[in-house]
């Protein structure tokens, strides 16, 4: 297991490596982040004096080469826009979007797994039907007009909740969480649930799909057979079960939300990286791309890596190790 | 939830008891960008509007972009390259230091060495040689060469804290160890990407500020930033999208205030290069750029329905423009007629300047610079297609349009879409000498000539309005330059957008020309 988790790291490296450099050049060859940063009055000569101590006159070779060797040493430069450490911006506001994003999940997974297994268990109950039916809408309608439509409704019309910000936050082990006072809960609850239906809707449906399939299994029937009680067939030898495809998708969503919940971010103005990483395209701040990107590869990574030992941990047929 | 319905209780209690409600002294606003805090790091519109609450320059501007004292009482010139200032006395920064000469003398210094600074604030004053300090509150200014319009943009110049601000770096300024100055706000706190407190200063050289503590909240989503408001999270918004404009306007508890702004949208053609890479025959093929032809130009500006463009791509928020300046700006001239309206004149004129069926033509814009630049940019099209161009309509976000134009390069682009505010100098002296004078490196002018236009005459014409000491002198000198490149139709002028604000029930705003919003500007009702 040891040698398997090594291994993954060590390649995640080269994943990283080769998508700093795409993004690099990539970034480099949609044009010049002075050309849109200076202001138009700027002469050719005060212009070439800003790219010069940008260093973005260097051939492009040397540019990337720098980065890479500041990068070994932990530095992967600054923001043209903040002028402060790239990485430093991007750590600023991963506590708002991780703390966002797990609030999400846990929505996700505490009422749809529930759901999803009262419309496995009961396909044809008008319930379900109406479980299911309402998990197509939470799929299919767009993100940003919910949270629109729910700023609207819950903010502005019923005035029952704040329309965007974090509120206040309250200290945990040095950072700074919403979750933590009873504002900051007022706030959160808006953008979470907003980023949650997509994933709600995704939950349910697996669940249903899952719980139908296993619920008929021999081991099942014998397990009845055996005379366990309803609740130890459902909660052990269903739900384990069924919970390796949520934990796939969930693994991935999980990445997803995070370094992509820009549109609830931007709709609820919640400060967190998925802004940050639309604004700085925007103005083609690069070490901020660069740097953005490979922290969320790098999360990538490390979510696969988990979602592969809890595999193992679920079920035991499962063993880590490389495929030949 | 159940606090904000116990505080919306207690609200309704208090209100239903008191017949004037006792409001609090706090101001929130819903601001687009994070600020940078370093006065001088990154010179933004939106930056220059937070320096303003914490530190002061040596001349502001009003709200129409005239000159005002600030930290500087008086000038003058002393001869055509020495202004001599005579500093405010009294004057003590936040942390209760004595503001001198050395502190304009070495936030000057500081200006060009910011490191890692795209857009450098000593753009501001590059004729600016040094200053000399006579005693502790008097300068001079030595410029390279004559040049009266500097004072304008030294109001974007932020005078910080010698003590507080040597070696300190960008993010010093953020964290507050180094945001010290003179302004009528202190700086307490900035979380990055959430929001900016700051407190009234008590001390303050100018009238004190109503408002004791004043946040910043950080929105850029446009309608995330109007449901804010109407919802009553924050008091004041900037920059609310056109088409939310009404609903602010009809919401019982909101308010809007709106004025023209500084910046006229406008149109560039080509007018220099006969081989224009956007430019062909009806059939295609390569022609001749009629766009050198002035009649042609004038058919262009003829069938654009300026009328229909601001009412109806614009949402009535912004005001038909004949010239490049917007009307109170020195250099405006009062006796140039409105551009009218004719297509019929319009096909006439082509078909005598030998284009009869027109020609093809591909206009450039943006779509996230200007307010509604993409629509402007259809629409631009369309109109012309009316009178027998066979026009193709491009746009592209401003980070890829912006290098294509760029000139120090090379310009992509036949025609296109583009702004020019003018508040930096309050006059027309800037555009007038950087967008149509023929480029000169020497002389820093014609850095913005996309146009492609060389014109000797107009290049003296420009030069002595800007070079000339005596305030009316200068504007008629603008005046004429102004209908001399009007007439000749270099650029097509469109129209000046609006600076709108939306507050709650109980405020007024005074919107300012140059598009910053500041607390400053928030009054109460009286």
């Amino acid at each position: 297991m040891t040698v398997f988790i090594i291994r993954r790291l060590m390649q995640s490296t080269v994943v990283m490596l080769v998508m700093s450099m795409i993004v690099f050049i990539g970034v480099y060859m949609i044009g010049n982040p002075v050309d849109i940063l200076i202001n138009p009055e700027a002469t050719a000569e005060e212009i070439r004096e800003v790219v010069r101590s940008l260093g973005l006159d260097q051939p492009i070779w040397y540019q990337y080469g720098r980065f890479l060797y500041n990068a070994l040493q932990g530095d992967l430069g600054e923001s043209f826009v903040f002028g402060s450490p790239a990485i430093d911006l991007i750590f600023q506001r991963m506590p708002a979007t991780l703390e966002l994003a797990s609030a999400a999940m846990l929505i996700a997974v505490v009422i749809g797994i529930p759901l999803g297994m009262w419309a496995g268990l009961r396909p044809t109950a008008l319930t379900s039907r109406g479980i299911m039916a309402g998990s197509i809408l939470g799929f299919s309608l767009p993100t940003f007009w919910i949270g629109l439509m729910m700023i609207l409704f819950f903010g502005v019309t019923l005035n029952w909740l704040p329309t965007g910000g974090r509120g206040e936050t309250g200290e945990l082990i040095g950072i700074e969480f919403s979750f933590l006072t009873l504002d900051g809960l007022s706030h959160l609850l808006l953008p979470a649930t907003n980023l949650a239906l997509f994933k709600l809707a995704l939950v349910i449906r697996l669940t249903r799909a899952g719980t139908a399939e296993v619920i008929h299994q021999d081991y099942i029937k014998f397990a009845k057979a055996k005379g366990l009680s309803k609740q130890r067939i459902l909660f052990v030898h269903v739900l384990k079960n069924i919970l390796i495809p949520v934990i796939t998708v969930l693994g991935l969503e999980f990445g997803n939300i995070v370094a992509f919940a820009v549109v609830t971010e931007t709709v609820f103005a919640w400060p967190g990286m998925g802004k940050l990483i639309i604004d700085s395209m925007e103005v083609l701040d690069r070490p901020v791309i660069v740097a953005y990107l490979i922290v969320v590869v790098f999360m990538f990574i490390l979510i696969n890596l988990v979602v592969d030992i809890l595999y193992s941990v679920l079920d035991p047929r499962v063993r880590l190790r490389e495929v030949r | 939830m159940i606090k904000r319905l116990l505080a919306a209780a207690c609200v309704a209690v208090t209100a239903a008891f008191a017949t004037v409600g006792a409001e609090a002294d706090e101001l929130v606003i819903g601001a687009r960008a994070d600020p940078a805090i370093d006065p001088h790091f990154q010179w933004l519109t939106t930056n220059v509007a937070y320096s303003q609450h914490i530190f002061d320059p040596l001349v502001k501007k009003d709200a129409n972009a005239q000159w005002v004292p600030g930290l500087a009482v008086e000038w003058k010139p002393i001869d055509d390259l020495t202004w001599e200032m005579s500093l405010r006395k009294g004057v003590k920064f936040h942390d209760g230091t004595p503001f001198t000469a050395d502190d304009v003398i070495f936030s000057f210094d500081r200006l060009s060495n910011v490191p890692n600074n795209p857009n450098p604030y000593g753009a501001n004053v590059r004729s600016v040689k040094n200053l000399e300090k006579i005693d502790d509150h008097t300068i001079r200014i030595h410029t390279t060469q004559t040049d009266p319009l500097m004072l304008g943009p030294l109001s974007n110049i932020f005078i910080v804290s010698k003590k507080a601000a040597e070696n300190a770096t960008t993010d010093d300024f953020r964290k507050g160890t180094a945001a010290i100055g003179t302004g009528p706000y202190k700086f307490v706190e900035y979380t990055p990407g959430a929001e900016l407190v700051l407190e009234r200063n008590e001390n303050y050289w100018g009238e004190v500020e109503p408002w004791s503590e004043v946040t910043f909240k950080i929105i850029p989503n446009d309608q995330a930033r109007v449901a804010a408001l109407l919802s009553g999270d924050i008091d004041v918004i900037d920059f609310p999208p056109p088409t939310e404009v009404k609903a602010i306007e009809n919401h019982a508890d909101t308010l809007v205030f709106k004025r023209p702004s500084d910046r006229v949208i406008y149109l560039i053609p080509d007018v220099g290069r006969e081989d224009s890479p956007f430019v062909t025959g009806k059939d295609g093929s390569k022609i001749r750029n009629p766009m050198m032809d002035r009649r042609v130009r004038l058919a262009m500006s003829l069938a654009l329905n300026r009328d229909a463009i601001v009412s109806r791509v614009m949402d009535g928020l912004a005001e038909k423009a004949n010239q490049f300046v917007p009307k109170g700006f020195i250099g405006f001239n009062p006796e140039l007629p409105e551009l009218e309206y004719d297509p019929e004149k319009a096909r006439a004129l082509l078909a005598e300047a030998g284009y009869p069926d027109g020609f093809g033509l591909t206009i450039h814009c943006s779509n996230n610079r200007y307010v509604n630049d993409a629509k402007l940019c259809e629409v631009v099209g369309q109109m012309l297609t009316r009178i027998g161009l066979d026009m193709k309509v491009e746009t592209m976000p401003k980070n890829v349009f912006f290098p294509k134009i760029a000139t120090y390069k090379k310009v992509h682009f036949s025609f296109i879409l583009v702004g020019w505010g003018n508040a930096s100098t309050g006059t027309a002296g800037p555009f007038l000498t950087s967008i149509f004078h023929t480029p000169d490196r020497e002389r820093r002018m014609g850095h913005g000539n996309r146009a492609h236009f060389h014109d000797p005459s107009y290049d003296e014409m420009t030069e002595a309005a800007v070079r000339e000491l005596d305030p009316d002198l200068r504007e008629k000198k603008m005046q004429n330059a102004m209908a001399y490149i009007v007439d000749k139709m270099i650029g097509i002028p469109l129209h000046t957008q609006f600076v709108v604000i939306g507050t709650r029930k109980g405020l007024v705003a005074t919107p300012r020309v140059d598009e910053t919003t500041t607390a400053m500007s928030i009054r109460r009702q009286d």
